[in-house]
């Protein structure tokens, strides 16, 4: 059985007004153990109700989904999440912050110290440890976001676009630096963004996924080898999966 | 590779700063700051210049407006017993007045300062109960709302009638007054969490009285010391409102009644309009020391915070 796997997986959301929304339509994934997923899509296509039903916040409404051999039924201390906004507490400092989720699971304090700092040394946040989230930049709060996902070790880390509010020149070394993480780290990772190459850059598989109802059209398994770099972003054969994903999803939404 | 963050990071933070960043060099930006500094003393001053001239100007009668410098002889009288010779005007009171200011400012900053911390502890307390429970919120909230509304003037004599003319009748009019600021923006503090945060709790499995504690709290403390500021204003009119209605009798020190609320009576039927504005010169800046107090407690507690958290209570 695989580590995650999803099968036949439907959302469906009532609305205020009492329309029924088909959020996800028959969603069947596997993801093995340490492979990093990548999801794109546009939006409303129902990547974040995905992302949030593997992490245990939202509900299905029907279908079945495990995380190593047991089924999702709320939030689990295996799963970490990175949102968009790095959503730091803004009167604890780094240190503090990374630090929040194994004090709520009430783990050990001196190990995870220990731990916690030397995530901030493989993000390269040292020397700020005492800094509170108002003295940091977009990327550095991000990388903190990232850090605090990790600290309790968790097996699965959920990502949702978290890279969307920086700068591209930022963000394309936040895709270096996570890259670099999750080759440390061998985390099964399942990552959602908006944009085409970056996904090609970090996934193992491409999950394309298409609107109303939400469901995947393909999952495009990305062959170009690791560590990848900046250069790789010119070569021919990720130029022509980004190509292909373009034309999946331009196709369905008929821009032409 | 570490290196290269910090070079392509800098360490701006996203705090409005605003067109403070526009300054370019560093001598303009000290001329700036230098310029803002004098403009309230220097205008201040002006202002006072000609205050005076349209009263010599016009010949003012010093019942209807004071000259400044009659009211700067009163306050020397009141406060620091020194005299200047000459009468300061009709009516006179500081002249013939039993205690001295520090008698009466005692008093009004004690009922004020007690006040607040009753009503504004009372208003913070019972936010937090209402968060707890919508129920007691629901029976208890209408109630509130309507009491506010009406007007502490009316009010005022029923806390005489019930507390009696000593101090705690004043307290407790401060603690009304101190109350609902309190109340509202804890409420609405507590409600300030946005939803990735409670996410981010919720994916942890943190029990409510945990996610209270490391979020909902200390998220509502900008909300809440914004109250303190607008409470500890209100509670020094209340003070005085206590003062106006029903007199107060001199807890320690001098004979018959003490506060700023009755010396201004006292003045007023006195005719003493030049000991008025030296009362009101006073109570201005006593509250304006009791907010700067509060403002740098909260600048203290609240460093982390960003510049923009106001709401008002009532």
């Amino acid at each position: 059985m695989s580590y995650i796997s999803v099968k036949n997986l439907e959302k469906e959301y009532i609305t205020s007004t009492g329309e029924i929304v088909h959020a996800l339509s028959d969603i069947n994934l596997d993801i093995s153990e340490g492979e990093f997923v990548s999801v794109v899509g546009p939006s409303g296509c129902g990547k974040s109700t995905l992302l949030k039903i593997l992490s245990g916040l939202l509900a299905k409404t029907s279908g079945v989904v495990t995380l190593n051999n047991t089924s999702i039924e709320g939030p689990r201390n295996d799963v970490g999440i990175v949102f968009q906004d790095p959503v730091l507490l803004l009167w604890r400092t780094v240190l503090q912050n990374t630090l929040l989720p194994s004090e709520i699971l009430k783990l050990d304090s001196e190990e995870t110290t220990k731990r916690a700092k030397e995530l901030i040394n493989l993000v390269g946040l040292d020397g700020f440890e005492d800094k509170f989230p108002h003295e940091l930049s977009g990327g550095m709060k991000q990388r903190n976001s990232i850090i605090r996902a990790l600290i309790h070790d968790p097996s699965l880390l959920l990502m949702d676009e978290p890279f969307g509010a920086l700068d591209a020149m930022t963000r394309e070394q936040m895709n270096l630096e996570l890259q670099r993480i999750w080759l440390e780290s061998k985390k099964t990772v399942f990552f959602i963004t908006h944009s085409i190459p970056e996904a090609v850059f970090l996934g193992d598989r491409i999950v394309v996924m298409t609107a109303r109802p939400g469901k995947i059209a393909e999952i495009i398994p990305v062959d170009i080898p690791r560590p990848r770099d900046l250069k790789t972003m010119g070569d021919p054969e990720f130029v022509s999966l980004t190509q292909r994903i373009r034309g999946l999803l331009y196709a369905e939404s008929s821009i032409d | 590779m570490k290196n290269n963050h910090q070079n392509l990071e800098t360490n701006s933070s996203d705090s409005g700063k605003g067109s403070e960043e526009l300054r370019t060099s560093s001598l303009s930006a000290v001329l700036y700051e230098k310029r803002n500094f004098w403009l309230f003393p220097v205008s201040f001053v002006l202002l006072l210049l000609f205050w005076h001239f349209i009263v010599v100007f016009f010949d003012v009668d010093d019942f209807i407006f004071p000259a400044p410098i009659d009211v700067g002889k009163s306050l020397l009288r009141g406060l620091f017993f020194i005299e200047t010779g000459d009468s300061v005007g009709a009516g006179d009171f500081t002249s013939v007045m039993q205690n001295s200011f520090y008698l009466h400012i005692s008093h009004t900053l004690f009922e004020a300062v007690l006040g607040f911390f009753l009503g504004s502890f009372i208003g913070l307390g019972l936010g937090l109960v209402f968060m707890q429970s919508r129920w007691v919120e629901a029976i208890i909230m209408p109630y509130v709302v309507a009491f506010q509304t009406l007007p502490k003037l009316a009010i005022a004599p029923l806390f005489i009638i019930w507390f009696g003319y000593e101090i705690e009748s004043k307290i407790f009019l401060a603690g009304l007054v101190a109350f609902f600021p309190l109340l509202v923006n804890t409420m609405v503090g507590l409600r300030s969490a946005d939803q990735d945060q409670l996410d981010l709790l919720r994916s942890l499995s943190a029990s409510r009285w945990t996610t209270f504690r490391k979020l909902q709290f200390p998220n509502a403390l900008p909300f809440i010391f914004a109250g303190f500021e607008i409470a500890v204003v209100f509670s020094l009119l209340g003070a005085l409102l206590g003062e106006f209605v029903g007199a107060g009798m001199c807890m320690w020190g001098g004979k018959g009644q003490c506060g700023l609320g009755v010396l201004l009576m006292q003045m007023s039927f006195a005719a003493d309009t030049t000991g008025t504005f030296a009362i009101l010169v006073l109570l201005s800046m006593i509250g304006l020391a009791m907010h700067k107090t509060v403002h740098f407690v909260k600048k203290r507690v609240l460093f982390w915070a960003p510049e923009t958290e106001q709401t008002t209570g009532t």
